[in-house]
């Protein structure tokens, strides 16, 4: 069971401390909140942990394997996977292709193999495919298999992304706003998978504006603000505490 | 049939060239990297082979292995700046090292034979060689498509930072795609260097950079097809416009603007595209849409 960690983070842009001192744990099998007003700093939370960003000081940890300055593409393969909030498929790609290339991390055929299209190499990749496919089917949008990632609508684009996020079984999966832009039944079928997810032992963050939706998922919630945590635990503790109202009204009032 | 091909020998075996030089063009653009190197390591490895097999009599299979690994060396050790720079600064960092190629071409008279070049380089290329070694090309870059190494350099193309964010390292596979395209590049110049007798500096300068990225804009940066299609509308265009005599470059002219205006994916892409387009509108199963793949799809 591993859990990420993040201590003392922060993140300055010149003056501005988008991310200011903050510690957060995720744990495996539970879903963990991070909620806070427009531009509190969730995102560059998520670049930061996923080697986007330097931090500026404090450190990132899995279990006990720092992640600090590893670059991006190590931190995926430690397991650590994400969403973008501004959903970032492959526009040219297939909705099936977006997926496969998901797998990466878990494919075993090498450079030679692929170039010398070796049995093993194309076995791997029809057997990729049609994993990609099941996994579509669990998010509901096999019809769409074929179609150009870059046609699909917002709520579809933002199901293959997750997808794509958790294909190869992260340990931890950071999802920057999953379900902004869909409504309330394709919010309650995303809720479902992400339960599931848990279930299954994987760690995930989740990142919402929308309060009532992480509260029902919710066993720990961050309250970040204008950088700063400014509160922490369960759900309706957290969503009674003065500072985060205040946080929430005195900010923009975006939150449902 | 065989009387077409002895009328029209010469231009079939140039089309085949242009083909070969075209996939290492496109390579490099399919990856996303932005090279015009490949008249650099064409004009590496037809030197490298024209001056083993003139001056030291080496046999024509080892200058043509020693063309490609110094193809993929040069390419290989150009690739770590070029990882620092994207899109047009790509496209003049290789273009310097194409003008570097040749200004040490002339540097080194003694050695390349300066602006004169080399001469009296036997002629063992024929059609059949230079079908197969297209044939060889085309199915390393068919097994690419099919397989993992194709969809990072599709990934690479049109977002490098979602691929590195699902674990790709994304320098080794940018390095990985220009050494292809170096090595495609220097084996058909040596392949060249061996059918047309002589070689000189001005064979690998401008006027051959703008041939291998024309056949990619006309043919297609993404698909087989492509530097096929490509190539093929620059061997039959100088035929068709013969009546033309002096006009022929205003008649390139127009239909590279055609082209990209009305067919921006390239020709040969498009008929891929479309192809692919004709086929999804087949009920969806599983089993079709593998048929389907597995027949152009996987392009
Ligand atoms: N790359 C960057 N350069 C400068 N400022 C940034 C950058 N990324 C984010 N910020 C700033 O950091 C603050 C937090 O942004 P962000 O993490 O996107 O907030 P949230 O995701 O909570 O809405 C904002 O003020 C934003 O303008
Ligand atoms: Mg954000």
């Amino acid at each position: 069971m591993s859990s990420l960690r993040i201590e003392g983070a922060c993140k300055y842009f010149g003056g501005l401390k988008a991310v200011d001192g903050i510690n957060m744990t995720v744990p495996a099998g539970r879903i963990t909140g991070l909620i806070g007003p427009n531009g509190a700093g969730k995102s560059t939370v998520v670049n930061m942990i996923s080697g986007v960003y330097s931090l500026t000081k404090g450190e990132v940890y899995l279990d006990d394997q720092q992640l600090t300055r590893l670059h991006v593409d190590e931190v995926a393969r430690r397991g650590i996977a994400r969403t973008f909030q501004n959903i970032r498929l492959l526009p040219e790609e297939s909705v099936l292709d977006n997926v496969v290339i998901g797998y990466f991390r878990k494919q075993h055929s090498g450079v030679m193999s692929s170039l010398m299209g070796l049995p093993a190499a194309l076995a791997e990749t029809r057997r990729l495919r049609e994993q990609a496919w099941e996994l579509l089917g669990r998010f509901g949008i096999q019809a769409y298999a074929d179609y150009e990632a870059g046609s699909l609508p917002y709520g579809h684009q933002r199901r293959v992304e997750i997808a794509r996020s958790i294909a190869a079984e992260p340990l931890v999966v950071m999802l920057d706003e999953p379900v902004a832009g869909m409504n309330e039944v394709e919010s309650a079928e995303m809720a479902e998978i992400f339960e599931d997810l848990a279930r299954s032992g994987m760690g995930l963050l989740l990142i919402e504006h929308n309060v009532t939706f992480v509260s029902r998922l919710c066993n720990q919630v961050y309250v970040l603000d204008s950088g700063r945590m400014i509160a922490e635990g369960p759900p309706d503790a957290v969503t009674r505490d003065p500072k985060v109202i205040e946080a929430y009204i005195g900010g923009k009032a975006d939150a449902a | 049939m065989m009387s077409f091909y002895y009328s029209y020998q010469p231009l079939i075996d140039f089309f085949l060239i242009a083909v070969g030089l075209g996939y290492s063009q496109q390579l490099a653009l399919r990856a996303g990297v932005f090279s015009i190197a490949t008249a650099g390591f064409s004009a590496l490895g037809a030197y490298a082979t024209a001056i083993l097999v003139t001056r030291y009599g080496a046999p024509v299979p080892l200058a043509i292995l020693v063309s490609a690994v110094v193809g993929m060396a040069v390419s290989y050790v150009l690739s770590v700046p070029l990882a620092r720079l994207r899109g047009a600064f790509q496209a003049i960092a290789t273009l310097a090292f194409v003008q570097v190629v040749i200004a040490l071409l002339l540097y080194f008279e003694g050695f390349t034979g300066g602006a004169i070049g080399i001469s009296g380089i036997p002629r063992v290329m024929n059609t059949g060689w230079l079908l197969l070694a297209v044939l060889v090309t085309i199915y390393v870059i068919w097994s690419i498509n099919r397989t993992s190494v194709g969809r990072v350099f599709n990934a690479l193309r049109q977002d490098d930072s979602v691929a590195a964010s699902l674990g790709v390292p994304i320098k080794s596979y940018y390095a990985l795609a220009f050494v292809l395209s170096g090595l495609i590049g220097a084996v058909f110049g040596a392949l060249r260097s061996l059918y047309v007798f002589n070689i000189e500096p001005v064979d690998f300068g401008f006027h051959a950079m703008v041939a291998s990225l024309t056949v990619v804009v006309l043919g297609g940066r993404n698909t087989l097809l492509g530097p096929i299609a490509g190539a093929l509308i620059m061997a039959i265009l100088p035929e068709l416009a013969r009546p033309l005599a002096e006009n022929r470059g205003i008649l390139n002219g127009v239909i590279l603007i055609l082209v990209i205006t009305f067919l921006p994916n390239g020709v040969g892409d498009e008929l891929v595209y479309w192809l692919r387009r004709r086929l999804r509108r087949t009920p969806k199963t599983m089993s079709k849409r593998e048929e389907g793949t597995d027949v152009v799809a996987a392009d």
